[in-house]
C-alpha cells in the first residue's frame, strides 16, 4: 500500500513537472519576441519606438539574454519561491489575484461538489436497484437531458427564464455592493442562487447516471445470487454488498471532480459574471493576459493531477485486490 | 423431505423454450442425489428455481414442497428464513461468486448473522471454525483475507462452508467440482463426506465424482429427466441410450462414441414438442420415438425411452 502511494505520488510529481516543462516551452517557442508575451503588444511596440534600452532592461529582468537552460532553472526557481510575475490586467502580483478569485469559485464548487455527489448517490442506487419503478420513470429522462445539454445552453435559458422574465435572481455579478454584514452575505446568497442551482443539477445528473448503471449491474453479479441464497432481505444485499461495489467507480469520479473544483465551473461563471478562477482564466485567455493565464493553467493542472492521486488511493483503500497490487487501473 | 412436482421454468420472451420440462424428484430425508447432464440441460436452473433465486424474467410452474410446504408460494420472510436457514444453495465457484470486497470470513459467517442472531464478531469467530472444518488449513488467514487470495479448488470448499455455516437441513450444490483437478475434486469431496445428516442435492458433470457422492441420480437432457435411480444401478448398468452413451465416453471406459451426431440443436430439441429429444443421436431411435416417451418405471428405477415401455 505504501509502495503504491509512493510510486503514485512519484507519478503525479513527474506529471506536474512535464506540465511545467510544457508551459515554459511552450511560451518561448511561440513565434514572435517573448518580449511581446511578457509586457503586452501594445505597450511593446511603444516601448520599440521610444525606449528600446527600457526593452533590453526588462528582456535583462527577465532572463531572456540566457541560455534556455537558465531560462529553465529560473522559471523553476520562480514556481518554487510562489513569484508568478505580475498581472498584466491589474499589474497585481498574479498569485494574489488568482487566490482571491478562487475563493469565489469555492463558494460555487465546494456546495454543488458535496450535495451534488450525495444526491447523486442516493437517487443513483435507488433507480438502480429497483429500475422501471416510478421514480426511475420520472427522474432518468430529466438526468439524461441535464447530462446532454451543454450547460452554457441551459444556463442562457435558465437566465433568460428565472432572471429575466421572472426577476427571482440577478442577471448577473456576485454582490449588489454597498452592503455589509449579514445582508451581504444573503446578498451572494441570492446572487449565487442560479449559478449553484444550475451547478448541482449538472453534477447531480452525471453522478446519477454513473451510479445508477454501477448499481445496476453489480446486481447481475453472481455474488448477489449468492447473497440472497443466504437469506438475506433484499435491503441488506442492496446495503452491504451492492452498495460498497458500486461506490467503487462513483468514488473515482468523485476525486477527478474534485480535481475540476477551482477551474471546472468555467462556462457557468462566464455566463453569470461570477468572478471566480474559471471567469479569471477565461478573461486572461482573451485578453491575452500570459502570467495570469499560465497560473491559472498551472493550477488547474495541479488540481487535475491531485484529484486523481487521491482517486488511486481512496480505491485502493476500498478494493483490497488493488491495494494489494494484484492489479492495476 | 423434499419433493419437486412438475417443476417447469420457462424463461419469458423465449417462446415455448422451456429451460427445465416437468421435473419430479423427490429427496427423502439424509438421501444424497446428483443430477447429471450436459450444460443447458437445466440442472441448475432447476435448482435456482427451488428456491426462488432466478431473474424476474423466469416462470416457474409446479410445486417444491418442503414437509408439505410449498417453496414457490411461501412468503418473502418465510423465504429468507428457509435460504440459507434450511436449504443453502452452493454456487458454482466460478470467481465471481463471492464478493471481491468483502472478507471472506465475515462471506461465511454471514448466514449466522442473519439466521443466528450472531454479531459480526460471533460470526467471524465461527468460521474461522467452519473453514477448518471444510479442510482449508490456515484458516485464521484465510478468515481475514479477501476472496481474489483464494484458489479456485479453495474457493469450492469455502463455498460448502458458507452454506453449511447456519447449520441447513439440505444442500443444494452446483458444480461443485467445475474446473478443479483431480486431487481438488478430491478435497471437495472430502468436504461433502463431512455432511452427516444432511440432505444434499448435487448438480454435476462428473459421473465418477456423481457415484461417489450419491445414493441416487437422475440424469438429465434437454430439459427433461431420462432416467432416474440408485446410483449403482445406473452407474452399473445404465437403461436409457443417453446415460449408456454418456457412461461409454468415459476415459476409465475406453471413451467409446458410436459417431452418432445429431443435427438438430440443443435448443430445437427443447423447443420441439413431442418426440424423444435424444432420437438423433440414439443408437435404438425407432419410428415410434417421434412420439414422446414417457418418464416410464422400470423396475426400481424411470427411464424415458420407448424400448422400455414394450417390456411393461
Amino acid at each position: 500500500m505504501y509502495k503504491r502511494v509512493i510510486k503514485k505520488l512519484a507519478v503525479a510529481f513527474s506529471t506536474i513537472l512535464a506540465i511545467i516543462t510544457i508551459s515554459f516551452l511552450m511560451v518561448r517557442f511561440m513565434p514572435g519576441d517573448p518580449l511581446m508575451h511578457l509586457v503586452g503588444q501594445e505597450r511593446y511596440y511603444e516601448l520599440q519606438m521610444d525606449a528600446p534600452e527600457e526593452l533590453e532592461r526588462i528582456a535583462e529582468k527577465y532572463g531572456l539574454n540566457d541560455s534556455l537552460w537558465e531560462q529553465y532553472v529560473g522559471y523553476l526557481k520562480s514556481i518554487v519561491t510562489f513569484d508568478f510575475g505580475v498581472a498584466y490586467s491589474n499589474d497585481e502580483p498574479v498569485l494574489d489575484n488568482v487566490l482571491s478569485r478562487a475563493k469565489w469559485s469555492l463558494v460555487l464548487s465546494v456546495p454543488t461538489f458535496l450535495f451534488g455527489g450525495l444526491f447523486g448517490a442516493v437517487l443513483g442506487v435507488l433507480t438502480g436497484w429497483k429500475p422501471g419503478g416510478w421514480l426511475d420513470r420520472i427522474l432518468t429522462p430529466v438526468m439524461l437531458f441535464l447530462n446532454t445539454v451543454p450547460s452554457n445552453c441551459i444556463g442562457i435559458l435558465f437566465l433568460v427564464f428565472f432572471a429575466f422574465k421572472l426577476q427571482w435572481f440577478p442577471l448577473n455579478g456576485m454582490t449588489s455592493g454597498g452592503l455589509s454584514g449579514l445582508a451581504r452575505t444573503i446578498d451572494i446568497i441570492w446572487h449565487a442562487g442560479l449559478p449553484m442551482l444550475l451547478l448541482l443539477l449538472f453534477r447531480t445528473a452525471s453522478n446519477y447516471l454513473l451510479m445508477k448503471s454501477n448499481v445496476s449491474q453489480v446486481k447481475g453479479e453472481d455474488y448477489i445470487t449468492t447473497a440472497y441464497s443466504k437469506g438475506l432481505s433484499s435491503h441488506r444485499v442492496l446495503w452491504v454488498h451492492v452498495v460498497k461495489n458500486a461506490m467503487l467507480p462513483y468514488t473515482t469520479s468523485l476525486c477527478m471532480q474534485l480535481g475540476g473544483i477551482l477551474s471546472g465551473s468555467m462556462l457557468i461563471e462566464v455566463i453569470f459574471g461570477w468572478k471566480g478562477m474559471g471567469n479569471l482564466f477565461y478573461t486572461a485567455v482573451s485578453s491575452r493576459d500570459f502570467p495570469t493565464a499560465q497560473l491559472c493553467f498551472l493550477i488547474s493542472a495541479v488540481c487535475i493531477v491531485f484529484g486523481n492521486l487521491l482517486s488511486d488511493i481512496v480505491i485502493a483503500l476500498i478494493d483490497p485486490r488493488i491495494r494489494e497490487g494484484n492489479f492495476d487501473y | 423431505m423434499l419433493e419437486f412436482k412438475n417443476v417447469s421454468v420457462r424463461f419469458r420472451g423465449t417462446g415455448s423454450l422451456l429451460a427445465v420440462d416437468d421435473v419430479t424428484l423427490s429427496l427423502p430425508k439424509g438421501s444424497r442425489t446428483a443430477i447429471i447432464g450436459e450444460t443447458g440441460s437445466g440442472k441448475s436452473v432447476l435448482l435456482l428455481a427451488a428456491l426462488r433465486l432466478l431473474p424476474e424474467g423466469a416462470v416457474v410452474s409446479g410445486s417444491v414442497c418442503l414437509d408439505g410446504e410449498d417453496l414457490l408460494h411461501v412468503g418473502k420472510k418465510r423465504l429468507q428464513h428457509i435460504r440459507g436457514g434450511v436449504i443453502s444453495y452452493i454456487p458454482q465457484g466460478g470467481g465471481a461468486s463471492m464478493n471481491p470486497l468483502l472478507k471472506i470470513g465475515f462471506q461465511v459467517g454471514e448466514p449466522l448473522i442473519v439466521h443466528r442472531q450472531k454479531t459480526k464478531k460471533e460470526a467471524m469467530a465461527e468460521s474461522v471454525r467452519l473453514l477448518r472444518r471444510f479442510n482449508l488449513h490456515d484458516e485464521d488467514r484465510v478468515a481475514h483475507d479477501y476472496p481474489h487470495a483464494l484458489s479456485g479448488g479453495m474457493r469450492q470448499r469455502v463455498m460448502i462452508a458458507m452454506g453449511m455455516a447456519a447449520g441447513p437441513s439440505i444442500l443444494f450444490a452446483d458444480e461443485p467440482t467445475k474446473g478443479l483437478d483431480q486431487r481438488r475434486i478430491e478435497l471437495v469431496e472430502e468436504s461433502l463426506q463431512q455432511l452427516k445428516n444432511e440432505t444434499l442435492l448435487c448438480v454435476t458433470h462428473d459421473m465418477g465424482f456423481a457415484g461417489r457422492i450419491s445414493d441416487a441420480i437422475c440424469v438429465m437432457y434437454a430439459a427433461q429427466q431420462v432416467e432416474l435411480g440408485t446410483s449403482k444401478e445406473i452407474l452399473e448398468d445404465p437403461l436409457h441410450p443417453y446415460t449408456q452413451d454418456m457412461l461409454a465416453a468415459m476415459p476409465e471406459n475406453g471413451m467409446v462414441y458410436h459417431g452418432k451426431v445429431g443435427a438438430l440443436s440443443h435448443a430445437e430439441y427443447i423447443g420441439g414438442e413431442g418426440g424423444c429429444r435424444y432420437r438423433d443421436r440414439c443408437l435404438y431411435c425407432s419410428g415410434k420415438c417421434q412420439e414422446k416417451p414417457p418418464f416410464a418405471v422400470v423396475g426400481n428405477r424411470k427411464v424415458r425411452c420407448w424400448r422400455y415401455v414394450a417390456e411393461n
